[in-house]
Order: structure tokens, then C-alpha cells, then sequence
């Protein structure tokens, strides 16, 4: 069997030393969060194993489309790491976000290769489309728009991926067309 | 166990297990330094202390509070390259933290006085050397503080950047900051560590039983029981402000001495 590091297989949260000095303890009644079964359930299926913090973190966002204060505390309790850890890990990857996402993540590349070919007329008809800036979400939570560095993509840019779909070899009509698309379906 | 090795062109003996700086010093040797702290592990992050190494390693750039000596091994702490490279880190340094008047001064001793780069929007006077981080991790074992972010946005700070349920309120990371970015101050009877960001934690203060004086939080007094033996002196004055302790220590001292 494999060996976990001091894991307990309950599922409550785990009373190691790092929270014997928490004042108070989370109370996740009456937040718009996710339930505590699911996190609980993502916690599990990796065996409380504190190694597995990221992939955890990562099913968390799948799920919730967000990181909140309230999720992270109750990861780290379940886990047994100090709450400034899990919030460290959270702030320092940005495939994590601390705020709400859009359901659909637009990651317009302006790396060096894109940039050339055009990326930032792409990123103005985004954001004029959307009618928001980079870094935020629509009104409705459906989409929100982020420039990346690169895609990896550079031979077929200028290139823009709608959550794990890309689109590549754009101009502004292609990328008007692809929102159109886009927009339509999520709706 | 001795190595024999060379530092800045003379031979030297050095005990094995010592790293480069910690000889260095030994040997009177200025290596200008950030984030090394005699009581805590080697970290690498600033780059300062770089010297330049040949003979039992390859020839090259190495950090000195990482490295450690070796038979043969030809160290230059003072080398062309080595000052034109720890020019270039302060420049970064001060592209990163250039409000820090400590940074500014060290890196005016070695003649940098401005960067060619991107200066960042800061003006917290942190450079980010994370001794604070690293001492309440590593030897007091709270976690209050974590370096949150990343690239220009990288800062110390407490779990979700609110007030800290996990700080003791010992003050180490206040007292170990090389910069003084966190304070503390002990107001009447609450005691306030802090940052220009925000408030780290505020702690009302547990009065001394002899004179009365507010001294130190509960949960600090808590923390300090349960990490210490009953028999050790620190129980014996647990309620006591730290003149008072002194004052009861030394009469308990002689008194059992004389009788």
C-alpha cells in the first residue's frame, strides 16, 4: 500500500500543529462558495497528501472557476499546511485566480511573435467587443479576457485561445467571427 | 577535518562544512549581503554575496553563502568580474525595491547610483530579502507571514493579506528586518506589528504581576509554554515582565546560593 504522509482518512479537517493557533474557525454558511463536499471529495481522491496541493488547487479552479478566501482556508485545513502556504501558491501561478473568472477564459498571446503580426489590434476589437479590459470579466460571468506572454504558437500567430481551444493565423474580421461564435454558444 | 585553499590570492586553512562567506568574514573579508542571517539556513535569493571560484571547481561565478569550501579550491572575492557582475545585481535590486534607503546606501558603497531599469511602483521599503518570512517558518513556526504574487507585485505579507490568525506577536520579523518595512510598537496595552501595507496582527497586552506593566500578549505567553519544558526557568516567571523575571531570577539565585 502506498505510504501517506500522516494523512487522516476521515475527511474532517485535519488538527495538525500549524492551525493548534487559529483564533477562530472558518464558518462557510451563507457564502456564495463552492459546498464543502465537493472539496472535500477533490481532497480525497488525492488522499489528504500535502504534496498534491497543486493539483487540488487546480480542481478547485476547474470547479469553481475561482480560488476565494473560503475555499483556500478549508483546503488548508483539510491538508494540514498553514493558510499563508496554500494563499502563496494561490497568488504566485496565474492558471489560479483569487477573484471570480468568466466561464470562458479568453487568453489573447502577446508574446513577441504575436505582437508582430498583430496582436494588439486583436486585443482592442476583444475588449471593445466585450466592452472590458484585460484582466476582467463580463457583467454576466460568462467571459473574461486575459493577455498572456506566449502560446507557444508563435508560427501560426497571431493566436487566441477560448479556455482550451485555439484559434490561430487571426485578423480582426476572423476574431470577430470566432466571439460571434463564442458568445452565441455560451448563451 | 581542515581544507587548504586560496582567498584572494593567499593560502589559507579553512574547517571543512563552512561556506565561502562564513570564511570569508572569518578572514575580515567584506561581502556585501541581503537575505544571509547567521541563525538561519543559507536561502541564495539576492545574489550579493557572488564570488569567483577555480581550481577544485570549475571556473566560474558561484553564490558564496551557498558554496562550500573544498580542498584546493581558489577563491577572488574581489575579481573584475565579480564587481562588474554585483553592479549589475544592484541594479536590479534597485529596479526592484527603489525607494529602500538601506539598498540605496549599500549600493552607493559599491558605486551604483542608478538602474538602468524598470524601476518598480513601490514604496513599502522592502527588498524582499524574505528573512522575515523565513524566520517565522523556519525557527518560530507560526507561518504568519508569506511572500504573496509575483514578479513586481511579489510582497510579504499575511495569509489573504488581512490580519494574521496564526501571529504570535514575538516581534522576530519587526526585529531581523534589515530595512525596518515591519514594525512594531506596544501602545498602552495593545501591541501592533505592522507593515505601510497594513496592520500584520494587534495584540492586547498581558500585565506583569509585580509592577503591573503591560508586556506581552497572551498568545505569545501561550506559545512559549507549550514549546518549553515545566522545569525550564522561563516557568518559573511566566507571569512576569522581563525586569521583573530578571529581578525574581537573580534573588532565587543567590538565595539559593547563600543558603
Amino acid at each position: 500500500m502506498r505510504k501517506t504522509n500522516g494523512c487522516n482518512k476521515s475527511g474532517g479537517p485535519n488538527d495538525s500543529v500549524v492551525h493548534l493557533f487559529l483564533s477562530s474557525k472558518i464558518d462557510l454558511k451563507g457564502k456564495n462558495i463552492m459546498e464543502k463536499e465537493k472539496i472535500e471529495k477533490i481532497v480525497n481522491k488525492h488522499r489528504h497528501e500535502k504534496s498534491a496541493i497543486l493539483a487540488i488547487l487546480h480542481e478547485v479552479q476547474a470547479e469553481d472557476n475561482q480560488l476565494n478566501t473560503e475555499s483556500l482556508r478549508y483546503i488548508a485545513l483539510l491538508l494540514g499546511v498553514p493558510y499563508s502556504n496554500v494563499y502563496g501558491l494561490a497568488t504566485f501561478y496565474s492558471a489560479f485566480s483569487t477573484a471570480k473568472r468568466g466561464k470562458t477564459l479568453v487568453r489573447a498571446c502577446d508574446g513577441i511573435s504575436c505582437h508582430i503580426n498583430g496582436s494588439e489590434e486583436i486585443i482592442e476589437v476583444l475588449k471593445s467587443k466585450l466592452n472590458i479590459e484585460l484582466g476582467q470579466t463580463t457583467w454576466d460571468e460568462a467571459i473574461g479576457l486575459e493577455k498572456v506572454r506566449c502560446l507557444g504558437l508563435c508560427s501560426i500567430s497571431p493566436n487566441v485561445s477560448f479556455n482550451d481551444k485555439t484559434y490561430s493565423n487571426l485578423n480582426k474580421e476572423k476574431i470577430i467571427e470566432i466571439l460571434q461564435k463564442v458568445t452565441g454558444d455560451s448563451k | 577535518m581542515m581544507v587548504q585553499m586560496t582567498l584572494n590570492n593567499k593560502e589559507i586553512e579553512a574547517p571543512e562544512g563552512l561556506t565561502i562567506l562564513e570564511v570569508a568574514r572569518k578572514q575580515g573579508i567584506d561581502i556585501p549581503t541581503l537575505c544571509y542571517h547567521e541563525a538561519l539556513g543559507p536561502y541564495g535569493v539576492c545574489r550579493l554575496c557572488i564570488v569567483e571560484v577555480g581550481g577544485a571547481l570549475r571556473k566560474g561565478i558561484r553564490i558564496s553563502c551557498i558554496q562550500n569550501v573544498m580542498d584546493g579550491l581558489v577563491v577572488n572575492t574581489e575579481s573584475e568580474r565579480v564587481l562588474r557582475n554585483r553592479q549589475f545585481l544592484f541594479e536590479l535590486l534597485l529596479a526592484r525595491s527603489p525607494d529602500s534607503n538601506e539598498l540605496i546606501d549599500l549600493a552607493a558603497k559599491h558605486g551604483v547610483f542608478e538602474s538602468r531599469f524598470y524601476e518598480a511602483d513601490s514604496d513599502d521599503n522592502c527588498v524582499r530579502c524574505g528573512l522575515c518570512v523565513r524566520v517565522c517558518r523556519d525557527k518560530i513556526g507560526a507561518f504568519a507571514l508569506c511572500f504573496a504574487h509575483r514578479g513586481y507585485d511579489r510582497r510579504v505579507t499575511t495569509d489573504f493579506e488581512s490580519l494574521s490568525e496564526y501571529c504570535i506577536g514575538c516581534g522576530t520579523c519587526a526585529q531581523i528586518c534589515p530595512t525596518g518595512a515591519i514594525k512594531m510598537k506596544d501602545e498602552g496595552e495593545e501591541r501592533i506589528i505592522y507593515t505601510k501595507n497594513g496592520v500584520i496582527a494587534r495584540f492586547e497586552l498581558e500585565t506583569c504581576n509585580v509592577c503591573g506593566m503591560p508586556y506581552a500578549p497572551k498568545k505569545y505567553l501561550d506559545f512559549v509554554k507549550r514549546n518549553s519544558d515545566e522545569s525550564m526557568a522561563v516557568n518559573v516567571v511566566r507571569d512576569l515582565c522581563p525586569a521583573c523575571a530578571r529581578r525574581t531570577g537573580a534573588i532565587n539565585l543567590v538565595g539559593q546560593m547563600t543558603v
